[in-house]
């Protein structure tokens, strides 16, 4: 199967962007693909301070929540951090819903997410 | 602006059931409803549809998924049965209690509650309707 580039990464100082690039995020093999690119920047290339900048996406599923639990799990056992930001209103929803804005440190936006990181 | 409806049956494959998200929301735009309502029934149908693929066919691509909607002016109602034993959305888990909240799986069923307005299972506890109401107009 083609894996296509599912997260845009920059690098500000010390602190890992990781921009998503799709506006949905439903569909399975969409949803593993952005795992394995998000698992990498911590597995594999031992990134510590990760912002995760959902600008882009417009749907998220909780199968893609599940996906943000496990990232979030991977980067406190390797000592790091991460933040997610420039979540847009339905999709904050989604987080409040099932109560994963406690689980998760999320900032408005991505100058909030740098800040003091 | 009448009723239209409409029905699929797809394998258990998650392409063709994006199609049939497209198809519904597609329709659901000629309708008028409103960005807030096409966020709220995409999101419950990629949940129910993919609920029915992978817990219910268990990604058998011998068995189907049905989808059935009907949509008016004032609400859409769909539809969505799969081939499997079915379940019993009681014995489910609460996803958002403090030990279960770092669980990777276990939300769609939360969400599907959450942002539709009805959420009827048959039974046996394989075929769910969901049913949205349109919101008043953001004016």
């Amino acid at each position: 199967m083609a894996t296509s580039r599912r997260i845009d990464v920059e690098e500000v100082g010390e602190v890992t962007i990781a921009t998503f690039v799709d506006k949905k995020i439903l569909d399975e093999n969409n949803i593993q693909q952005i795992g394995s690119q998000l698992f990498a920047l911590v597995e594999e290339e031992g990134r510590k301070r990760i912002v995760l900048d959902f600008s882009n996406v417009e749907y998220l599923s909780s199968a893609a929540l599940g996906k943000l639990i496990t990232m979030d799990k991977k980067v406190k056992a390797s000592g790091g951090k991460l933040r997610l930001c420039s979540i847009r209103p339905d999709i904050y929803e989604v987080f409040a819903i099932t109560k994963l804005n406690k689980l998760f440190d999320i900032k408005d936006t991505q100058e909030d997410a740098l800040q003091g990181f | 602006m009448k009723m239209k409806s409409g029905s699929a049956v797809i394998s258990s494959d998650e392409a063709a059931a994006l199609d049939v998200q497209d198809q519904i929301i597609e329709l659901l735009e000629s309708f008028s409803f409103s960005n807030r309502d096409l966020f709220s029934i995409r999101l419950a149908l990629a949940e129910a549809i993919t609920n029915a693929i992978r817990h219910g066919n268990r990604m058998d691509p011998s068995k189907t998924v049905t989808i059935e909607w009907a949509v008016s002016p004032q609400q859409i109602s769909v539809t969505i049965t799969d081939e499997g034993a079915g379940f019993d959305p009681e014995t489910l888990v609460d996803p958002t209690e403090e030990e279960n909240l770092d669980r990777p799986g276990g939300r769609g069923v939360l969400l599907i509650q959450n942002f539709m307005d009805e959420v009827i299972y048959n039974d046996r506890g394989n075929s769910l309707q969901i049913i949205k109401q349109m919101s008043a107009s953001e004016s």
